[in-house]
């Protein structure tokens, strides 16, 4: 059963904001889902290994360790979607303090 | 125009009955004659789609023909990238994004000279089962407007469906192909996981997408996927489909004579609308009289899907959707106090609530204390459900089920958690699926499905076509939008 201080941990490690009033409806929802794959508890998984990809045929996509050039029109298109940037750099707030 | 099946058209293209100035004028008439009802479209590539059907028609003039398909109009769901258009994902987060490239699927139909006329309405990110949660507007279902389109590709099969284009591309996640296909009446094509590249396409649960077809007909179906298919060293997941079993030759004419299906025991347990049922057993019997072998199949694991469905996508999602941050592109909440506030506050501000509850429900899931109790217990549980319908395959050629456990449901009703359990099963295997309208009832339509091993996707499109003549679904049965 999830309450309102693990809900409130979990907003945050995915970088979340809740407002108050949502919360009681988060916590309602994420119960239904919680319950709905208890269901899943039924079944032991000894020894069984986990799924970690569905292709079996993968081979790595290895590419030369070499920079490429990139179009300036290209690079216009990238810097045009930026919320925010100065001259040819994205404009975010200090990471460091 | 669009009582045309792709293959006439193409025909009468290169005959030079028609142009594809035709087809895109006549196409363009009728999205401004009745999208505005049924809002399929977020939006129309009106001069650039004329432009290059002139192109179009200059190639078919002097025999420089790019393919069978040169000239024909395309819909593509908002979350598949083309260079310098903008693409939403039906979300208030990439308002005005512009994609900086094409995807592997774009690309190759621009190779093929097909003509993309438009973008069309989605499920927020490809979250959702009616299109309802879409951030821009509301998609109806042609057949009666008071019907949810099903979701989450639910523009593409409305586009499709009410005769706005021939085909179009959507992305299957969970059925989201297939489902809106089933209750638009169309046929919805998700292929084998790897048959297609995912390059370009923004990510809901990454094992899971993959990019896919909605046609009028599985022939039509056919035509645009070999033009798709194929590896792409952009996506490491795709394989080279011609080394596996593409070049198997199989008689067209006795096709279903001897071939083995199976049917879920499990059924039963569901609660199937009663016309569903009727009509799939009636199904069945048209098969048997094929001469096709019904054996019935045990997946207990079936009991589990919804659940693993959504423990796992939802993992997957809160990882994919930590990209959306609002520092490179998309939405940006300028008031706030620091870095983590900014991404906090643009998330909130920016996403719906479908979405930010998948988010906490998967972040939940992944965190220390959950992982091994849940996450990773769906992932040994979706393991024995990959190996039972491996061992399933050994002994039936494909799976055949009901489409949907419901008929479309009216806006503001619910479809129950199971309703897909069929369809979702492909997605949690990897596996190849079509679902195929059979029948109208209170001119709503309900379908099919059939759904095979690992790249047995030849064989697949080959059995619904044979199936699609023997139960004579009359795709020249429009819906009137009303």
């Amino acid at each position: 059963m999830l309450e309102k201080i693990e809900l409130l941990t979990v907003a945050s490690f995915a970088r979340l904001h809740i407002d108050d009033k949502e919360v009681d409806g988060y916590i309602k929802d994420l119960n239904k889902i919680l319950s709905q794959a208890n269901i899943l508890q039924e079944l032991s998984t000894t020894d069984v290994v986990p799924t970690t990809h569905i292709v079996t045929k993968t081979a790595n996509a290895w590419r030369s360790d070499i920079s490429k050039p990139c179009s300036y029109d290209v690079i216009e298109l990238i810097l045009n979607n930026a919320p925010a940037k100065k001259e040819r750099f994205y404009k975010i707030k200090k990471v460091l303090k | 125009m669009f009582f045309y099946k792709v293959k006439e058209l193409s025909n009468k293209i290169l005959f030079q009955d028609i142009s594809s100035l035709d087809i895109i004028n006549s196409c363009i008439k009728r999205i401004k004659k009745i999208d505005s009802k049924l809002g399929a479209f977020l939006k129309l590539n009106e001069h650039k789609a004329i432009h290059d059907a002139l192109n179009s028609n200059n190639r078919i003039t002097n025999g420089k023909r790019l393919s069978i398909l040169d000239g024909l109009p395309i819909a593509i769901k908002d979350n598949i990238m083309v260079k310098n258009e903008s693409m939403t994902s039906a979300s208030k987060y990439l308002k005005g994004y512009i994609s900086p490239y094409d995807a592997t699927v774009i690309k190759k139909l621009k190779k093929a000279g097909i003509i993309l006329l438009g973008r069309t309405n989605m499920d927020e990110f490809a979250m959702g089962c009616s299109t309802e949660t879409s951030a821009y507007q509301k998609t109806v279902n042609p057949w009666n407007i008071k019907y949810i389109p099903g979701g989450s590709s639910g523009g593409s099969a409305v586009s499709v469906s009410a005769g706005m284009v021939p085909f179009a591309l959507g992305s299957d996640t969970g059925g989201s192909i297939r489902q809106p296909a089933s209750f638009c009446g169309i046929v919805g094509y998700k292929p084998t996981y790897g048959l297609v590249s995912r390059y370009g396409i923004c990510a809901l649960a990454s094992s899971f997408d993959q990019i896919g077809i909605l046609a009028k007909t599985v022939e039509d179906t056919m035509l645009l996927i070999n033009i798709i298919k194929g590896i792409d060293y952009k996506d490491p997941t795709t394989c080279d489909y011609k080394e596996l079993n593409d070049n198997k030759h199989y008689n067209n004419k006795n096709l279903l004579k001897g071939l083995r299906i199976g049917i879920p025991k499990q059924l039963i347990n569901y609660r199937i609308d009663n016309v569903i049922l009727d009509s799939f057993n009636e199904s069945i019997k048209k098969l048997e009289l094929e001469g096709v072998k019904i054996l019935e199949i045990d997946i207990p694991e079936y009991k589990y899907v919804p659940a693993l469905y959504k423990v796992i996508m939802c993992a997957e999602v809160s990882a994919n959707i930590a990209t959306f941050d609002g520092m490179r592109y998309g939405y940006r909440a300028f008031e706030s106090i620091d870095l983590n506030d900014e991404y906090s506050k643009t998330r909130a501000e920016s996403l719906g609530y479908e979405v930010k509850k998948r988010i906490l429900f998967g972040t939940y899931v992944l965190s220390k204390k959950h992982y091994n109790d849940i996450f990773l217990h769906a992932q040994k549980i979706r393991t024995l459900l990959i190996e039972r319908l491996e061992k399933i395959y050994k002994k039936c050629d494909f799976i055949f089920s009901p489409a949907t456990m419901q008929m479309p449901v009216k806006f503001g009703e619910h479809l129950t958690e199971d309703c897909d359990v069929f369809l979702i099963a492909a997605n949690l295997a990897g596996l190849p699926g079509i679902t195929i309208p059979y029948k109208f009832v209170k001119n709503l339509p309900l379908g099919v499905h059939f759904m095979g091993s690992r790249f047995s996707d030849k064989l697949l499109l080959e059995v619904a076509n044979n199936f699609e003549k023997i139960i004579g679904f009359n795709i020249n049965k429009f819906p009137n939008c009303t």
